[in-house]
């Protein structure tokens, strides 16, 4: 197992490297191919004309055959080998990136916490003040209102009580004018049925004294 | 001198009587049938009130005419003094009444009407003026000083 400590940036200029490599050894193997095959066309036309140069000629692709299947070879084990790599860099790499995005996630979220805390820190003082103001308010309001209340109450009992009063006195008056009323009635029912002539003509009589001392006549 | 005839015009009623008597003595001066005065005085005036003229006419030798005229006046200068009793008085009472007032008042006669409500005594109407003497004032006025 390698062991390669390589950045993002490295990784990347190995890759290319690596993709480069592949595409010249394609390029090659393509040119060689190419040559190859123009060399079949020369041997073919060779062989038209002799048996053993076809017979050299099938040695020597057999040959150059062979020669690029091992190039080709080599070429996949590099490969093979630099996507292992690559692949363990990678992970590394992943690895430490998600171990430095869990801290940083880590130390954000404390800080998040701790600031939150603060906001909520500072959103309680401020409520607890709004609460504290709007309760002495409450109270002002309050006893305010129960100084105008206790006003109004007790100027209504004032009201109540004159307007009692005069019922009260209206009500005697009312009670003593039945009562001489009723009294006036029983004197006069019972003096006009007991009074007799004579006290009738004594009582006109000291009526006219009465009268002549007031000097009616 | 008409005092004594003025007395039988005690009330308004006894006052139209008399009225009337004086008249009809006027209109018998110069009659000389039965209707002449001596038989008017005698036939259609009340007793005491004929008695009382012939005294009139004989204690102060004067004209029956002149007598009757002047009667007439003074009938008419009588002032009325409205009384209320509890009762309907009997003559007794309107006489002592009378005269009592007259003792003190000459001139007047009485106008006497009833309301029980007055319970007792009287209520005067006198010149103008209202005095009520009855014992419901009276019982009235003794009522609210109870009530005080």
């Amino acid at each position: 197992m390698i062991n390669i400590n390589l950045s993002a940036d490295t990784i990347l200029l190995i890759s290319i490297a690596i993709n480069v490599i592949l595409v010249v050894a394609v390029v090659a193997i393509y040119v060689y191919q190419k040559k190859i095959s123009f060399k079949l066309q020369v041997a073919n036309e060779e062989l038209k004309n002799a048996p053993q140069i076809r017979a050299r000629a099938e040695k020597i692709l057999e040959d150059a055959k062979a020669k690029s299947q091992e190039i080709i070879s080599q070429a996949v084990t590099l490969n093979s080998q630099s996507m292992q790599s690559l692949n363990q860099a990678l992970e590394k790499a992943t690895n430490e990136q998600i171990m430095a995005y869990k801290q940083a996630l880590e130390n954000g979220k404390g800080e998040s916490v701790k600031t939150l805390s603060n906001i909520s820190k500072d959103i309680q003082n401020a409520a607890l003040e709004e609460v504290q103001a709007f309760k002495n308010n409450l109270q002002q309001e309050v006893a305010k209102s129960q100084l105008e209340v206790q006003k109004r109450l007790e100027a209504d009992f004032k009201s109540v009580d004159t307007q009692v009063e005069e019922y009260k006195k209206k009500r005697l008056t009312e009670v003593e004018a039945e009562l001489n009323q009723i009294l006036a009635k029983v004197t006069e029912d019972l003096l006009g049925k007991s009074l007799r002539i004579s006290d009738h003509q004594e009582l006109v009589m000291k009526s006219l004294q009465e009268a002549k001392q007031k000097n009616v006549f | 001198m008409y005092s004594e005839i003025l007395r039988y015009a005690k009330t308004d009623e006894e006052k139209e009587l008399l009225v009337k008597e004086v008249e009809l003595l006027l209109e018998s001066i110069y009659k000389t049938t039965e209707e002449n005065f001596d038989n008017v005085l005698k036939t259609k005036v009340r007793s005491g009130v004929a008695v009382a003229i012939r005294d009139a006419l004989n204690s102060n030798k004067i004209e029956i005419g002149k007598l009757l005229t002047d009667l007439q006046s003074e009938i008419k200068k009588l002032v009325p003094m409205r009384i209320t009793l509890a009762i309907e008085p009997t003559e007794e009472m309107l006489e002592e009444m009378y005269n009592y007032i007259t003792k003190h008042v000459t001139g007047i006669y009485l106008v006497v009407s009833v309301n029980k409500a007055l319970i007792g005594g009287m209520t005067i109407e006198f010149k103008g003026k209202f005095y009520d003497f009855s014992l419901k004032e009276k019982l009235g006025k003794m009522n609210i000083m109870i009530s005080k």
